[in-house]
């Protein structure tokens, strides 16, 4: 099938209308835990809610050996177990089974001449490879492909998207890329982060570039800090073996919460005039993302830096072991499961406004926040000034926008209570996409926005390598607490407006 | 929880009312609204209005205000009353609902106030073009006071005359309740159409035909001049019955009244398209509803193969939901144009 861009009766206004063309989505790892949590109930959806192309097959690849109605009952019970799934339409799970199969690989490349002409049999030009296996395979998936010419662009487009993490150091994310860069074009590779998928996240470009009252107070003139925290109640559910290697910083800052800061300091990006409009570019928008990640100043782990890792303790009522303690973990292991770093965007924007980063496992409860503390007004004209302004945005497990400030308490004299002016996302009513499912359908529409570009990660590597290489010592936490104590330490700095810092109770 | 508490007060009252619904409704008392959306309707359709806000409450915070206008030879002489409703979905935005009596004498300056101050207001214009009950020129003053002027119809309610009247006045600013209708069709064709070695046909097309349940056309022409519109059709010569064009250096379009007895009424809509079938030199596409599911089934004579598109039915509170929170269509003001060359509009 030779598609091209110039159906008439695709009309330009209608986003809904615009469906990706028929093709293949091999799905590399797809008895994995990621692909039954995550990426089949996403395609699933893909299917239910008619944003799929009309031809299309999931192709499912993997070392076991299974039969097709194998194939098909795993995938049937990861979407009907999985809590993302949402509503199970019996016409919709039957139409995705139709359209699923499943090819048995392995290192050699003969079974990836196998499934070239697995593909070839299925007549969809158009290929998508999701790389849901474990890190290590990544290169070799790639050269496999390369060598089995499935890279080839020559009747359709073939793109690939990669999990994280992409790289556990700079020199292996950069080791990766030049792998990766022997098969593929940069433009053919996305760089999956589930949380550039959340709407909220990306409500952080509308709110501050599509409104006026915002951009301009977001400085160092009006600005005293930022805090962005990414706290997760969970502990290791079965991953322990995974977060021995990669730790807290490997596996939430140096990406998750790396795109947070960045969507929060970057600067307007600038795309070329459409029409009336300045409409977002992929390239533009990666710009600028990758400018405030060169701008940070390098980290002084002692100084900048408080790592924890959680102990025993209770949780919901209940107790809960400490990390040492969890599966598959080592009885003295050091690996940090609680981080809290001092950012400094050294850039005439953000010039002397901190960026406190906070993540963690075990903490008390489930949340994703950026908050923007505002300085204090010039002069105290009011006896009891309650709190400083703050401008939060809820990423999870509420989405939403929430503005602090002060309000005069009704009565005689003058008292003043913070007060807090919230936006909802459930005030709109209608389920948005899950952030994979909004992600896979970009890759397959070829929109690249959302994904991190091969600089963009070295960048970020870059950064936070030396702190990899030389972290400071790991302080216990309880489990069900906020952290280590010292953590607290870290807000304050020589400046008397730090004094009163804290971090957000959540 | 979800639930609807209310009260009935004078139109003075309302805003008191609804603020007083929000305190007693023991939660914080957080009013979040995108804005107004008026109904304008009859006594006679108000079941049918109200369902369809009640069901858009479900996934828009937005104040509704239904006005049902009453003979003037009704009014009962006693002041006007409201009710007045919060209507609260679990998981979902709560929002305030106002219903008042009226008639067409007042019913600007009952309406006009009930706006949230500063925020966009949509007027629905409900009305049939033989309902005599309806007082046009009130409704179109009313049309013109509000806010920002924007005016959700159904064409395929109002028919194309009354329609074109609105349009002249109201120039780029009518959204049509039918072209939403419309939208899961046009999907399917836009799909049915992406392989490059279909396209051949459209600029070759030499019939159309388009199967309607029930008696209504408008909806079968306004999709025809969705078509014409995309695929650059100039001006065409319509039968007196009006169910052929011939499209100049284009294609006969023909409509096929199906009557209820043939398709299964009850899986239709009035007016909706049954199937279509497209010819052109060497290659035919056929494309028919399946019933019991929402798909389209699309037969091509040349590929000897057959598949099935996505074509899910648009309940009216999606029409109105996305006539509430979209700006008019280009597409559709060019489809409008075609119905005006084709003769469609008199």
């Amino acid at each position: 099938v030779i598609l091209s861009d110039s159906n008439p009766l695709r009309d330009p206004e209608d986003f809904e209308q615009h469906s990706p063309e028929p093709c293949a989505i091999i799905v590399f790892g797809i008895t994995g835990d990621l692909a039954r949590r995550k990426l089949l109930p996403a395609l699933y959806r893909l299917v239910r809610d008619g944003r799929m192309p009309q031809r299309f097959t999931i192709l499912g690849a993997g070392r076991k050996p299974l039969s097709q109605e194998e194939n098909n009952t795993n995938a049937r019970q990861a979407i009907e177990s999985a809590k993302e799934t949402g509503v199970i339409e019996a016409e919709s799970l039957e139409r995705f089974l139709r359209n699923l199969e499943y090819v048995q690989i392995d290192d050699e490349p003969a079974s990836f001449m196998r499934l070239g002409r697995t593909l070839e049999r299925l007549e969809l030009s158009n290929q998508l490879y999701y790389f849901s296996t474990p890190p290590s395979a990544y290169a070799q998936l790639a050269r496999n492909i390369g060598a089995a010419g499935l890279n080839s662009q020559a009747t359709g487009w073939r793109r690939i998207i990669v999990e994280k993490p992409f790289g556990t150091t700079l020199k292996s994310a950069q080791e990766l890329n030049l792998v990766m860069h022997s098969v593929f074009e940069e433009s053919q590779i996305y760089r999956i982060d589930h949380f550039l998928g959340k709407e909220t996240v990306q409500n952080m470009l509308s709110l501050r570039f599509a409104n006026a009252i915002f951009e301009p107070i977001l400085n160092r003139n009006y600005v005293d800090h930022v805090q962005i925290t990414a706290a997760e109640d969970l502990g290791m559910e079965g991953r322990g073996a995974f977060y021995e290697e990669a730790g807290i910083l490997r596996d939430m800052i140096q990406n998750h919460v790396m795109q947070l800061v960045c969507l929060t300091a970057m600067e307007p990006p600038i795309s070329r005039w459409v029409g009336s409009l300045h409409p977002l570019e992929a390239g533009a928008l990666r710009d600028e993302k990758v400018k405030v990640i060169r701008a940070l100043k390098p980290l002084d782990p002692e100084r900048d830096v408080v790592l924890g890792q959680y102990g025993p303790g209770s949780l919901y009522g209940e107790a809960v072991a400490g990390y040492r303690g969890e599966d598959k973990v080592s009885a003295t292991s050091e690996t940090a499961t609680y981080a809290a770093l001092r950012l400094q965007v050294d850039n005439w924007r953000w010039a002397g406004v901190p960026f406190y980063l906070r993540s963690a496992k075990r903490m008390p409860k489930k949340s994703t926040e950026i908050a923007i503390v505002f300085k204090r007004p010039p002069l105290a004209m009011f006896p009891q000034t309650a709190e400083p302004n703050v401008l939060a945005l809820n990423i999870q497990p509420e989405q939403g926008v929430s503005l602090r400030f002060d309000a005069k308490v009704p009565g005689l004299e003058t008292r003043l209570r913070a007060v807090n002016m919230d936006f909802s996302y459930t005030s709109f009513g209608a389920e948005g996409p899950t952030a994979y499912e909004r992600l896979i359908l970009d890759c397959l529409l070829g929109d690249a926005s959302l994904f991190p570009r091969e600089d963009e990660v070295e960048a970020s590597w870059a950064w936070i390598d030396p702190l990899i290489q030389r972290p400071p010592a790991v302080k216990p936490y309880s489990a069900g607490s906020w952290g280590p104590e010292a953590a607290e330490g870290l807000l304050q700095d020589a400046s008397p407006s730090s004094l009163e810092r804290r971090w957000r109770k959540l | 929880m979800s639930g609807e508490i209310g009260n009935t007060v004078s139109l003075r009252g309302i805003e008191t009312g609804l603020l007083k619904l929000w305190q007693d409704q023991g939660q914080k008392p957080v009013r979040i609204a995108s804005g107004t959306l008026i109904a304008l309707t009859t006594p006679a359709r108000a079941p049918q209005v109200l369902a369809a806000l009640d069901d858009l409450a479900g996934d828009l915070p937005c104040r509704s205000v239904v006005a049902l206008l009453h003979p003037p030879s009704e009014a009962s002489g006693s002041a006007p009353r409201a009710e007045i409703a919060l209507q609260r979905r679990k998981n979902g935005p709560t929002c305030e609902r106002i219903v008042i009596h009226t008639d067409a004498r007042h019913v600007a300056g009952a309406v006009l106030p009930l706006g949230i101050n500063d925020m966009a207001v949509r007027l629905w214009w409900d009305v049939a073009s033989d309902d005599q009950q309806q007082d046009q020129s009130a409704s179109l003053a009313l049309a013109r006071a509000s806010s920002d002027g924007q005016l959700i119809v159904d064409s395929s309610v109002l028919g194309f005359g009354l329609l074109r009247q609105l349009e002249a006045q109201h120039r780029e600013t009518c959204l049509d309740l039918a072209w939403a209708r419309l939208a899961p069709w046009r999907r399917a064709l836009g799909a049915a159409f992406e392989p490059a070695q279909r396209q051949s046909l459209l600029s070759g097309l030499t019939h159309l035909r388009i199967n309607v349940a029930g008696s209504r056309r408008e909806l079968a022409w306004l999709f025809v001049a969705w078509l014409g519109a995309r695929l650059g059709w100039g001006a065409g010569l319509l039968s007196a019955d009006r169910l052929v064009l011939q499209v100049a250096a284009g294609p006969v379009v023909e409509l096929v009244e199906l009557p209820n007895h043939e398709h299964g009424a009850a899986e239709y809509g009035d007016g909706e398209a049954v199937s279509l079938v497209l010819t052109g030199a060497s290659e035919s596409i056929t494309a028919y509803k399946q019933l019991g599911v929402p798909y389209a089934v699309f037969e091509s004579s040349r590929e000897g193969v057959a598949w099935r598109s996505p074509l899910p039915s648009r309940s009216p509170s999606e029409c109105l939901a996305w006539a509430y929170q979209n700006q008019p269509s280009q597409s559709w003001q060019a489809a409008f144009g075609c119905l005006g060359r084709w003769g469609l509009l008199a």
